[in-house]
């Protein structure tokens, strides 16, 4: 009897040492194919409907809105590209949301003060427009440093602290709508319709979608070929070598910061100038952890974070319509089927960097693995 | 001003028992070394199946028997966070997902399927069923104001703090949970003492989750009437939870006296006369307070307060 | 005399990567015997012991433990068997208590008496051990008992040591071969992985010789000697005699004075240590891991904090970054166990690599990748590194291919001061010797080398002058032709403090130092405003 006996489990895990972009490319596209396919049939057993019908009214719901399909898009692909420094800086920045939250309030709450002097005594609505921008990067930059601040000092665990500044912000949020309520005896939800406004060129969503892409392009740019960007990539992977080629550590983490903490402020800006023009605890919406979701999963690509983010705004508005035009459901189908196609991303990754070997042969061959 | 008191402990206990079991939940689960940050997920998962649970009874009996409608949420309950619990658990431990992602993706599918399919239920029913939830001890209105801080509450209560010992217990006075934080300090050393590291991942993470689903049942049958399952903030909890097993540093027994005061913070405001733009400003105190704590073990940098030494890091016994 | 067979490997064969780590091995234990498994670094050793304890498994061959076919596919099945190990990084849980990690993994219900036999078990042996002391709280020979009581306790008849003196003293050391001995006694099992001849001659009964994962004999100890198994293990007759460069060394050019330097958590690390550094001159320090070595190195180039007085051509380098120290060209090199804590980043190319100390040199906010990439290919080519290109992640070379490139990236930087760290750690010979050429050729140029080492033998050779500390102390400087092994050993022990044997002698001051005394008084007089300054 050899060692290989019957008490042997079916197969051993073996770590991968090499695989070809094309076989990486491989897996990942029957993950998200099978889960694709998979949320279309879960749609079409919801709505009753068959699975043709069902991909045919999620072109429609994506195509009769392109605008809003690329606004959408652009924006989940901001809330990763503010991610991406601190986390190849293995930073869990998972107070992105808060972070837009606050910079949105902070520029809603100039809108409150300054809208009677633009709408009514000739105040300068560019004027209200570059303080906003101003105080919007402030608050975001503020906010996402905190927990910086105290990794540099402490080594604070900052996952959960991002995490509670997200709750902490949309608790301020609230307050802070409530005060503006009440002082000024207003209706928060009653906004002038001129002051605070970015003027709209082509149509709304253009200004966001070019200032994003923008913002994209210098991250790229920024996190591949400059100095700051080599030294977030030496930190990430070995902070003592960090420190060792004199790198200082502590100014490179709350340096990196206070750039996710700018991209969310501006995000912020245009959240409140041009897309909804008021703050409240829903803003951002769930792009936070989804975001967080795509740049992690993009392995800091900035092109995969774009295409994910595409193919998955894509997905969501789809089924949203789905559901909509069968007046079955809410708008929560769609975490349904992003938590499915993650989760086979997340199965596919198994793949990429591990290998069964079936264990049925006496002499196994583990090639190529170890 | 006694009366203030008495009421505020008492709807402190009340809420603070939804943070309780997502914390004692929360902490095995941490002690086997795995951050599930999925914890709000699984606790509106819990509550779906508690749904599921009480619809079942109802289609099986017509009056409320106490036994029977406790025991079909409970029994649903524990299944449907189980589930969850088991997706991230194949995901990070056989299949070594990242953790953060997998619990913030657990959490949004979580939250999309309870509040997804939980429109369906018979919200009249469930109402009624409410009031079975909220009661367990009976004649406590004779013993004053003992009886109403401590004998008031319903079941769900009790049950979490006998959990909450029974983990506290399990963990510091059994073998087999010093075998787990073996496992959640260092696998490598658990692993070479022929201690099968993901069969106690495994169940340390199906059994904290079916704990979790818990406080997802009861704030939604005891706490919020049976109502609303699409607009519950049940998910919002679930990080108060994570925050709870901080604050305790570990300690389900700390846990207790920590859900009491997270859910004194939370309910303070109503039981006050303040304006309702204090309200707002006081549903930051628990986060805040947290926050706090975690800094302050950081810097004191205890050794006995410390997260399990291999949190959130998957293990592979052939990496070298 | 015919012994019992208590465990005997056949064909064992393991691959990783595609190598071969064991390739057909063959090894029988007897009962009551201690056998030695020698080889040098990547020799296969740890590999093969540890699909004995079940940590990895064997892809072919056979393993039988008391004559029987045995299926050990985990640690648990080892223990079935009677086998435990105690790994050379001990498998201890920091936070729990002594008696806490004995009984992890256990079976057996514990119970009151669970102390009293782990204490009749430690009594037998000669253990003195705090049970209820936590692990973070002891020192490295008492962590290494509890891992022996640990695996004792589970009833091991078969104990495998990895590398079990190398963090000890020769005290600690004489202490762990008695209980072995007392071990052999009682009709158990032991085998030793090590690589010191010294070892095997002394404790053990038969020597089992690996050599590039390949089993080439075994012989019983008293039939061979330290000669012969040398041979056995490298291959080919090498010489032992390292070349020692004899120039005419320079005046000062580092020197020390009274540095005193703290480790991580507040301890001693360094102690009014005085000495200085030649150029053309190698100055090695001996002394057992961790007495402070690490924490002088960063002291010096400036990562640490420290009090005392550094000059650099008699100027004061206190208080300079470590950006300003690696400018006026000291240089210094640290290779830690894992090869790749310090000094370079795992995952970036050898490109990047190339320019973690210099990428700022360049103007302007991007990083200069073509000078990097050519760095790269200069030095691939220079110090024949196997790489398949510059862009490939470090990681994936070879432990040699590694340690040339952090070594070879060191010394391109054309340093006046090179300090370099277990530069040969875990190298095959080949490797170790074109590091030592190199240290040479940089010599040659005048330039000061401190040479922080392990191998005594080494250092006596190849170094001119030794300096041993003793847990943050020195215990004198010695030129190596005048001292031996032993002399050398006593004092990394603390028995022989030569500072206080040969009080007269002003061991680590130069004579012909840059600074006049007084001026030394007067930088210290500054050095010491400065401290009171910061402290208040």
């Amino acid at each position: 009897m050899k060692i290989e006996n019957n008490h042997d489990p079916l197969f051993t895990v073996f770590k991968r040492e090499n695989i070809t972009k094309k076989q990486q490319f491989l897996i990942r596209f029957i993950a998200i194919a099978t889960s694709i396919l998979f949320s279309i049939i879960l749609c079409s057993i919801i709505v009753k409907k068959d699975p043709f019908t069902v991909l045919g009214i999620i072109f429609q719901g994506v195509f009769i809105d392109p605008w809003r399909f690329l606004e959408n898009s652009a924006l989940l692909l901001a809330f990763g590209v503010a991610i991406i420094a601190p986390f190849k800086m293995r930073y869990w920045n998972m107070g992105a949301m808060g972070s837009v939250m606050v910079s949105a309030l902070a520029s809603y709450v100039l809108i409150n003060i300054f809208k009677n002097w633009v709408d009514n005594e000739g105040g300068s609505n560019a004027l209200l427009l570059i303080m906003m921008f101003a105080a919007s990067i402030i608050a975001g930059i503020i906010w996402s440093i905190i927990p910086a601040i105290f990794k540099a000092l402490f080594n604070t665990n900052e996952t959960l602290f991002t995490l509670m500044m997200n709750y902490i912000a949309s608790a301020l949020t609230l307050y802070v709508n409530y005060i503006m309520a009440k002082e000024q005896k207003l209706n928060p939800g009653i906004v002038s319709f001129y002051a605070g406004f970015f003027p709209t060129i082509i149509a709304p969503q253009f200004v966001p979608i070019v200032v994003i892409i923008i913002i994209t392009v210098l991250m790229t740019i920024y996190m591949n070929k400059t100095k700051h960007g080599y030294e977030i990539s030496v930190l990430g992977d070995s902070p003592k070598t960090a420190q060792y080629v004199g790198m200082k550590n502590k100014k490179i983490i709350i340096r990196t910061l206070v750039l996710s903490g700018l991209i969310c402020g501006i995000l912020g800006f245009l959240y409140i100038s041009c897309k909804d023009h008021m703050a409240s605890d829903s803003t951002g919406g769930s792009y936070g952890f989804t975001g967080v979701l795509v740049g992690w999963l993009s392995n800091f690509n900035t092109i995969t974070m774009a295409i994910v983010s595409m193919f998955l705004t894509f997905i969501t508005i789809g089924t949203e319509k789905v559901c909509s035009v069968s007046n079955v459901g809410n708008s929560y189908i769609s975490s349904i089927v992003v938590g499915i196609i993650f989760f086979s991303i997340l199965i596919s990754e198994f793949f990429i960097r591990y290998r069964l070997v079936v264990k049925n042969k006496k002499n196994v061959d583990t090639g190529g693995v170890r | 001003m006694a009366t203030f008191l008495i009421n505020l402990i008492t709807s402190a206990v009340a809420m603070g028992t939804v943070f309780l079991y997502g914390c004692v939940g929360e902490t095995l689960i941490e002690k086997g070394g795995n951050l599930n940050l999925g914890i709000p997920g699984v606790m509106c998962l819990g509550a779906l199946g508690g749904g599921v649970g009480v619809t079942l009874y109802y289609m099986i009996f017509e009056n409320e028997i106490w036994f029977f409608l406790i025991l079909f949420s409970l029994v649903f309950t524990m299944i449907f966070a189980m589930l969850g619990g088991l997706i991230y658990a194949f995901l990070t431990v056989t299949l070594k997902a990242n953790q953060n992602v997998t619990g913030l993706v657990l959490t949004t599918f979580g939250v999309g399927v309870m509040k997804f399919f939980g429109k369906n239920f018979n919200l009249i029913t469930f109402s009624q069923s409410s009031a079975i939830f909220k009661k367990f001890f009976v004649g406590y209105e004779a013993l004053g104001d003992f009886g109403k801080v401590f004998l008031s509450h319903g079941f769900y209560v009790y049950l979490a703090i006998v959990l909450a010992v029974l983990v506290s217990i399990f963990l510091n006075k059994t073998k087999t949970g010093l075998f787990l934080r073996s496992v959640g300090e260092s696998p490598q050393t658990a692993d070479s003492q022929g201690i099968n590291v993901d069969k106690y991942k495994y169940s340390a993470i199906l059994v904290g989750c079916a704990i979790a689903g818990l406080g997802g049942t009861y704030y939604v049958f005891d706490r919020f009437g049976g109502q609303g399952f699409s607009d519950a903030a049940i998910d919002a909890f679930g990080w108060l939870a994570v925050a709870l097993v901080i604050f305790s540093t570990w300690r389900p027994g700390i846990g207790i006296l920590g859900s009491i005061l997270f859910g004194g913070l939370y309910v303070l405001p109503y039981c006050i006369e303040i304006s309702k733009s204090q309200i707002k400003l006081f549903a930051m105190l628990p986060y805040i307070i947290t926050v706090l704590v975690l800094i302050l073990t950081s810097m004191l940098d205890a050794k006995n307060s410390q997260p399990p030494n291999s949190l959130g890091i998957n293990y592979f016994r052939e990496e070298r | 005399m015919e012994k019992e067979i208590a465990i005997k490997l056949v064909n064992i064969s393991k691959r990783f990567k595609n190598i071969y780590a064991n390739k057909n091995v063959n090894l029988t234990l007897y009962k009551g015997e201690v056998l030695s498994v020698l080889g040098e670094n990547g020799s296969g050793k740890t590999t093969l012991m540890n699909m004995l304890a079940g940590i990895y498994q064997p892809e072919e061959g056979e393993i039988y433990v008391n004559g029987e076919l045995a299926s050990i596919h985990s640690p648990k099945d080892s223990f079935k068997y009677g086998i435990g190990m105690v790994h050379q990084h001990f498998k201890l849980v920091d936070v729990f208590t002594a008696y806490e990690n004995i009984i992890l993994g256990l079976d057996r219900k514990t119970s009151k008496n669970t102390i009293n036999e782990i204490k009749a078990i430690a009594q037998r042996y000669g253990f003195e051990v705090d049970l209820k002391k936590k692990i973070h709280d002891m020192s490295v020979s008492e962590k290494q008992t509890v891992e022996i009581i640990k695996v004792l306790y589970k009833n091991a008849n078969v104990l495998i040591l990895d590398e079990p003196t190398a963090v000890l003293t020769p005290q600690e050391t004489n202490k762990l071969f008695n209980v072995i001995k007392k071990m052999r006694e009682d009709n158990k099992s032991i085998i030793i992985i090590t690589h010191k001849l010294n070892e095997v001659m002394e404790i053990s009964d038969r020597v089992t010789i690996l050599r590039k994962g390949e089993y080439i004999t075994t012989l019983n100890t008293n039939e061979t000697n330290e000669k012969e198994l040398t041979e056995y293990m490298v291959g080919k007759k090498i010489d032992l005699n390292l070349e020692r460069l004899r120039i005419q060394a320079t005046q000062p050019i580092l020197e020390i004075r009274d540095l005193n330097v703290l480790k991580d958590d507040g301890t001693v690390a360094i102690e009014h240590l005085d000495f200085y550094l030649r150029g053309g001159q190698i100055l090695g320090v001996a002394g057992i891991a961790g007495c402070g070595q690490k924490e002088m190195c960063e002291a010096i180039v400036g990562l640490r904090k420290f009090k005392g007085s550094i000059t650099h051509f008699g100027k004061s380098i206190v208080g300079f970054s470590p950006e300003k120290i690696k400018e006026i060209g000291i240089s210094m090199s640290f290779i830690p166990e894992d090869r790749l804590g310090l000094g370079l980043a795992p995952n970036l190319s050898i490109t990047d690599n190339m320019l973690l100390k210099t990428y700022n040199d360049n103007k302007g906010i991007f990083v200069d990748r073509t000078r990097g990439r050519k760095e790269a290919e200069d030095l691939i080519k220079r110090y024949n590194v196997v790489a398949p290109s510059t862009e490939v992640p470090v990681k994936n070379l070879s432990g040699g291919n590694i340690q040339k490139i952090l070594v070879g990236r060191e010394i391109g930087t054309n340093p006046n001061v090179i300090i370099t760290a277990y530069p040969v750690r875990g190298l095959d010979i080949n490797s170790s010797y074109m590091i030592y050429d190199i240290l040479n050729e940089e010599k040659a140029k005048n330039t000061a080398i401190l040479f922080i080492g392990e191998d005594l033998d080494v250092l006596m050779t190849f170094c001119d002058k030794i300096m041993v500390l003793c847990h943050g102390k020195n215990m004198g400087i010695i030129h190596t032709k005048n001292t031996n092994k032993e002399e050398i050993g006593l004092m990394m022990t603390g028995a022989l403090d030569l500072t206080q044997v040969k009080k007269e002698e002003k061991y680590g001051i130069a004579e012909d130092s840059r600074l006049s005394e007084d001026e030394w008084k007067k930088l210290r007089e500054e050095d010491q405003k400065n401290e009171d300054r910061e402290q208040s």
